[in-house]
């Protein structure tokens, strides 16, 4: 399991390198946020069935990984690719990658099914809100430059911290239930996420 | 500027969707109040993509869905919710719209000598978990206290003192069972705290013995 973080490409022996869908490793992410865009400005139904074909079944297989039983995890997948018709036009390319959007609405719709609540967030419309500071465009890393530092840092964090990601991840665990689950002391537990966190921030942080 | 953050723990909790809604919300509302967890949160967020896109994909027994006519006004606006009580301003989302949208008007409620606390009806980690808003007044201290589980305190306004630090609007404190401390609040305002917790506090002064035993809380 500790491999699907490390590798740049999938398992050879999962469904995905025998499957005509593309492989993770040759994703065209400016191609996705191409369609997206296409169907936040004109309705584009061809731009979102290549969509539905790259992430319909990474978000159903997300969800089974969490626990959630094959049909249920498709119907969600199905509300999750439903969303992404819906609310196209909040989808910045410049904030986000189109995968990371994905996860964020897949994982929030499965809150709100567990809790029948909406997962609190922060309004970014709050005048409370405090402001990002401003940086110079030309130091600031695109959505490209952080994707490719985030697989660095991953590649190089030591297995014992990238279970734990997974198991926080796709495992549905948060810290305490990991260490339950494990048996590893809550303090390992913590000290560990919190080395992982470290060196993820210290790539992500640096400038150019 | 906030000195104080959450355990890196906690963000990946909330990033991975697996926080309870009580630590969800007080993380959330420091977000409110840090750019800078802001940036870690979404750079987790970028994490949980990344798996995304690298988990075999899994086998459709459907076709995509039907789509709706594009643009329909009620998908694209959210649902606008009405708030039952005013509340401080002041206070970040999304914790304002808890305490606004409460089914009882927040009140506070004193508890002991130098505390005062609110409810937050919001619900923490296996039923167990316990949040509220705590108000010290200005220059005033808190019972020396010890802590039996994990503790969370997000400062709203005003600000405090302990053992460990100075803490102000935003800083996040964080207490286990090794924590043993008096947090005094600054001069001038009173201290307005969101608090959770996953198991109660046990006073550990003079004076805080009695309290416990009047109050039940003594183990
Ligand atoms: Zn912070």
């Amino acid at each position: 399991m500790a491999r699907s973080l490390l590798s740049d490409k999938p398992d050879p022996t999962s469904i995905s390198a025998m499957s005509s869908s593309p492989a993770s490793g040759s994703l065209d992410r400016e191609k996705l946020a191409d369609y997206v865009e296409a169907i936040a400005k004109s309705g584009d139904r061809a731009a979102f069935a290549r969509l539905f074909a790259v992430f319909a079944p990474r978000v159903k297989a997300y969800l089974i990984r969490l626990g959630t039983e094959s049909g249920a995890a498709e119907e969600l997948a199905q509300e999750v690719m439903l969303t992404v018709w819906r609310k196209a036009g909040t989808f910045d390319r410049n904030q986000a990658a189109v995968s990371t959007w994905l996860f964020t609405i897949a994982r929030n719709r499965r809150i709100d099914l567990i809790r029948r609540t909406r997962r609190p967030e922060l309004d970014p419309d709050d005048p409370a809100l405090l402001p990002e500071p401003e940086v110079p465009a030309d130091t600031k890393m695109t959505v490209a430059e952080r994707d490719v530092r985030l697989r660095e840092a991953l590649k190089a964090l030591p297995a014992e911290q990238i279970s734990l990601l997974e198991h926080a991840f796709y495992g549905d665990k948060s810290h305490s239930e990991i260490a339950e689950v494990t048996g590893l002391p809550l303090g390992t537990v913590k000290s560990r996420l919190r080395l992982a966190f470290a060196r993820l921030r210290n790539l992500l942080d640096e400038p150019n | 500027m906030v000195a104080y953050h959450p355990p890196a723990e906690y963000l990946c909790d909330y990033a991975a969707g697996t926080a309870c809604e009580a630590v969800s919300v007080l993380i959330a509302t420091h977000l409110a109040l840090c750019p800078q967890c802001r940036r870690q949160v979404s750079a987790l967020d970028h994490l949980g993509g990344v798996m995304l896109e690298d988990l075999p994909p899994a086998s459709l027994s459907h076709h995509a869905p039907e789509l709706p006519t594009f643009k329909e006004p009620a998908d694209i606006l959210p649902p606008q919710l009405t708030a039952n009580w005013p509340v401080e301003p002041s206070i970040p989302e999304p914790l304002r719209s808890y305490l606004a949208m409460a089914a009882k008007p927040p009140v506070w409620r004193w508890r002991l000598p130098g505390l005062s606390e609110m409810a937050v009806a919001v619900m923490g980690e296996n039923r167990r978990s316990m949040a509220h808003l705590m108000r010290i007044p200005a220059g005033r201290a808190m019972p020396r206290h010890k802590h039996f589980g994990h503790e969370l305190t997000l400062v709203l306004s005003g600000g405090f003192s302990d053992e460990t630090g100075h803490y102000e609007r935003g800083d996040i404190g964080y207490a286990d069972f090794n924590t043993d401390h008096r947090p005094i609040a600054d001069r001038g305002a009173p201290c307005i705290c969101f608090v959770v917790m996953d198991a109660p506090l046990k006073l550990t002064g003079p004076l805080g013995r009695m309290i416990n035993w009047a109050f039940g809380t003594s183990r």
